[in-house]
């Protein structure tokens, strides 16, 4: 690798710093600038210019989804590469002490007005067991909504946080059969997120 | 020092995290909480294999 292909990778590097993890309601950590500023602005010209969204509709949710693993991103976000990848499992790994698959999986989710994920705990047996999401947006207001939302339990009642989705923020956590958690509605804007699933080395 | 901050010490990047925090005011939380309560019993297991799980 050149010099300057080196320095163009430190560049691009997530930055997932060796924070303590809050252990209850399940263990996670919130995280800000996660990516350098320059990176963010080239996923959001992407995602609003050519990236290949798919609306998706369930029983359970409604949102634009698309896998970034199968597409070709612009030379401008080269965070995606295999090594970038490896980089951030070691990450994660040493955040939470653990040994991840290199297989990190990766989807873009895009939440229009009107849109929201309902409460749910992402857990399913021998799955992803770890997840990193990062928020992408040209700064969404209090009023536009998309509020990250921890729970202590599946009760919607009961909200440990409420986290606004700053962009270039960040939550890492434990997926769990308590890791419940939800997207308030958007209002107004886009929020866009990018989401990495690890799963544990068995 | 109390057993919760033995647990969970305070971060250095403590300010920039707590902006990322937000208290609505209890008319504003309502309404959070009602846009994230599903209408009827939860399908976990339903939505837990469908979310995150397209395109793949």
């Amino acid at each position: 690798m050149t010099l300057a292909a080196a320095m163009r990778q430190q560049e691009a590097t997530f930055r997932l710093p060796p924070v303590g993890l809050t252990l209850a309601p399940f263990t996670h950590a919130v995280l800000h600038d996660c990516l350098p500023s320059r990176v963010g602005a080239a996923l959001l010209r992407w995602f609003e210019d050519t990236a290949p969204w798919q609306l998706v509709e369930t029983d359970f949710y409604e949102q634009y989804e698309f896998n970034l693993l199968e597409v070709s991103p612009p030379a401008s976000v080269d965070i995606f590469q295999s090594e970038m990848l490896a980089n951030l499992s070691a990450a994660m790994g040493s955040l939470f002490d653990q040994r991840f698959c290199s297989m990190v999986k990766v989807v873009a989710h895009k939440l229009v007005p009107g849109q929201h994920i309902g409460i749910h705990n992402d857990y399913l047996p021998g799955e992803e067991t770890h997840r990193l999401l990062i928020q992408l947006n040209h700064g969404l207001t209090d009023d536009q909504g998309g509020f990250f939302i921890l729970f202590n339990s599946s009760s919607p009642n009961d909200v440990y946080q409420i986290l606004r989705p700053r962009h270039l923020s960040g939550i890492v956590f434990e997926i769990s059969p308590s890791s419940y958690h939800a997207v308030s509605r958007v209002h107004g804007g886009i929020r866009y997120t990018l989401v990495f699933s690890f799963q544990v080395a068995s | 020092m109390s057993e919760d901050e033995k647990k969970e010490p305070k971060r250095k990047d403590e300010g920039q995290v707590q902006s990322i925090v937000a208290a609505p005011k209890s008319a504003a939380l309502d309404r959070l909480i009602a846009e994230v309560r599903n209408s009827d019993e939860p399908n976990l297991s339903g939505y837990n294999r469908t979310y995150h799980r397209h395109n793949r």
